[in-house]
C-alpha cells in the first residue's frame, strides 16, 4: 500500500498511464480512496477545530462527501466531453484517474495541515479570524488543486487540441465542486452564530454567494430583510 | 478526399491515431464515433443515445426543481411530461434536419461529391455528441436544481447546457464535413461557415419557439 502511496504522490506520469492502461486499478482505487478520506478529513478536522470539537467533526464527516460527490456527478460530464474530443478514454479508466488525482490533492491537503493548524492557533484572538481562515483554506485547497491537475495534464497527450479538454474539465470541475461545498456548508461556522448547524438550508447557488461576498469584503452589507425583498 | 471518402477513412485514422498515442481500451463513445461509423446499428444505437440525453436534460433539472419543492404547477399540470420531455430532441433534430438539403444542394454546385447516407452518418454523430453532453450535463444541473438554484437561473443554466452541447456537436460536424472538402477548399470553407452560422441562429429561434410551447 505504501508503495502505491508513493507512486501517487510522486509518479504522476506512472500513475496517469496505469490508469490509461487499466492495469491493475483496484488496487490503486483503494489507495486513493484511502488518501482522499484520510487527508481531506485531517484537513477538515483543524479547519473546523477552529472552533470546537463538535464542528471539527462536522467537517471532518463534510469534507470528503464534497471531493466524493464532486467525482461521481462530474464522471459522467468527463466521460462525455473526453468522448466528443475524440480520447478513447473509458468510464472506468477516466473515473481511476480523476480519483488518483484527487488522491494526490489530499496528500497536499494533509502535507498543509501544520500551516493551517498554526494559523489557527496564532490568529484565533484576530477581529477577522474566520475570513482570514477561509482565505487560508481557499489558497490551500487552489494549491492542492495544482497537484491533481498534474496527473490530468499527463493523463492525455501534450498538444494543443487537449488544451480546450482540460479547460472543459476544470470548468465542471469547479461549477460542481463549489456548489456541493456551498451545498454541505458550514465547515467552519460564523463567529456571530452561538451554534452552528449541521447543514444550511439552500440559499442559492454559490455564485450568488461570491457575489454577496465580493461585497461583504468591500463593505456592503446585504442583510436577510432585503434579500427576502429582492 | 470527399466527405464519403471522409465518413470511411477519417473516423479509422482519427482511431489508428489515438491508439498509438494511447492504450486504453475504447470507450463505448469512442466505438459509436470512430469504429463501425456506417453500420446501421452504430446509426440506430447513436440516435437513441442522443435522443435519451436530450430528453434527460429536459427533464432532470426540472424534476430537481420539483423535488427542491420549486413551481409545484409542474406536477399539478404535469408539464413536465409529453412537450417538456421532447422539446429538447425535437429542436435538435429540426436544426440540423431541414438546413441539410440545402448544404448538399450548394455542395454539389460547387462540385464537391457527397453521398446522403455518409451525411445523415456524420449527423447522426452529431446528434450522438449533442446528447452525450446532454447527458454528462444532466446531473450538474441536477445538482444545482436541487441544492436551491431558483427557477429562473435552472431556466439559464439549462439552456447554456443545451446550446454548449449542440454548439460542440455543430463545431465538430463543421469540422468533420471541411475536412473532407478536396476542391475549392475556401469557397467551400466559407460557404460551410455560413451554414453553420444560419444553422445556429435557426437553433436559437426553434428553441426559443418551442419553449413558447412548453
Amino acid at each position: 500500500m505504501f508503495d502505491l502511496f508513493n507512486v501517487i504522490c510522486s509518479q504522476p506520469l506512472a500513475t496517469a498511464r496505469r490508469c490509461r492502461t487499466e492495469s491493475d486499478l483496484i488496487p490503486l482505487i483503494k489507495a486513493s480512496l484511502l488518501l482522499l478520506i484520510v487527508g481531506t478529513s485531517s484537513f477538515g478536522l483543524v479547519l473546523g477545530g477552529a472552533r470546537d470539537l463538535s464542528q471539527a467533526l462536522a467537517t471532518a464527516v463534510k469534507l470528503p462527501l464534497v471531493w466524493i460527490v464532486t467525482l461521481a456527478l462530474c464522471a459522467p460530464a468527463f466521460y462525455a466531453i473526453a468522448a466528443v474530443f475524440g480520447q478513447p478514454w473509458r468510464l472506468r479508466a477516466l473515473l481511476a484517474l480523476t480519483l488518483t488525482a484527487t488522491a494526490r490533492a489530499s496528500l497536499v491537503l494533509f502535507a498543509m495541515l501544520p500551516v493551517l493548524w498554526l494559523f489557527s492557533d496564532v490568529f484565533q484572538s484576530s477581529s477577522r479570524f474566520y475570513h482570514q481562515l477561509t482565505l487560508l483554506a481557499s489558497l490551500i485547497y487552489a494549491t492542492s488543486g495544482l497537484a491533481a491537475l498534474g496527473v490530468l495534464l499527463r493523463g492525455f497527450d501534450r498538444k494543443l487540441a487537449t488544451a480546450p479538454l482540460l479547460g472543459l474539465f476544470a470548468v465542471v470541475f469547479f461549477l460542481v465542486a463549489g456548489q456541493t461545498a456551498w451545498s454541505l456548508r458550514p465547515f467552519v461556522g460564523r463567529p456571530s452564530q452561538a451554534e452552528v448547524p449541521w447543514f444550511r438550508n439552500p440559499e442559492g447557488t454559490f455564485f450568488e454567494a461570491i457575489g454577496r461576498d465580493l461585497d461583504s469584503a468591500r463593505g456592503r452589507y446585504v442583510h436577510e430583510s432585503q434579500r427576502e425583498e429582492w | 478526399m470527399t466527405i464519403a471518402a471522409l465518413e470511411t477513412h477519417g473516423p479509422v485514422l482519427a482511431q489508428q491515431k489515438g491508439e498509438a498515442s494511447c492504450e486504453a481500451a475504447p470507450s463505448v463513445a469512442s466505438h459509436l464515433l470512430h469504429t463501425d461509423s456506417n453500420d446501421p446499428s452504430s446509426l440506430k444505437r447513436r440516435l437513441l443515445w442522443g435522443l435519451l440525453g436530450l430528453i434527460c436534460l429536459g427533464t432532470c433539472p426540472e424534476l430537481g426543481l420539483v423535488a427542491a419543492g420549486h413551481d409545484p404547477r409542474l406536477v399539478e399540470f404535469g408539464r413536465a411530461s409529453w412537450l417538456g420531455t421532447l422539446s429538447l430532441p425535437f429542436s435538435a433534430a429540426l436544426t440540423l434536419t431541414p438546413p441539410l438539403p440545402g448544404l448538399l444542394i450548394l455542395l454539389s454546385m460547387q462540385d464537391e461529391a457527397s453521398d446522403l447516407s455518409s451525411v445523415m452518418h456524420a449527423l447522426s454523430r452529431a446528434f450522438y455528441r449533442t446528447g452525450l453532453l446532454a447527458l454528462g450535463l444532466t446531473p450538474v444541473l441536477a445538482l444545482y436544481a436541487l441544492t436551491g438554484a431558483p427557477p429562473e437561473a435552472m431556466t439559464v443554466f439549462s439552456s447554456l447546457g443545451y446550446f454548449f452541447s449542440g454548439g460542440m456537436a455543430l463545431a465538430l460536424l463543421l469540422r468533420e464535413l471541411f475536412f473532407g472538402l478536396s476542391r475549392q477548399r475556401k469557397r467551400s470553407g466559407v460557404l460551410l461557415l455560413g451554414w453553420g452560422g444560419f444553422v445556429s441562429l435557426w437553433g436559437l429561434y426553434l428553441y426559443l419557439k418551442l419553449g413558447q410551447f412548453v
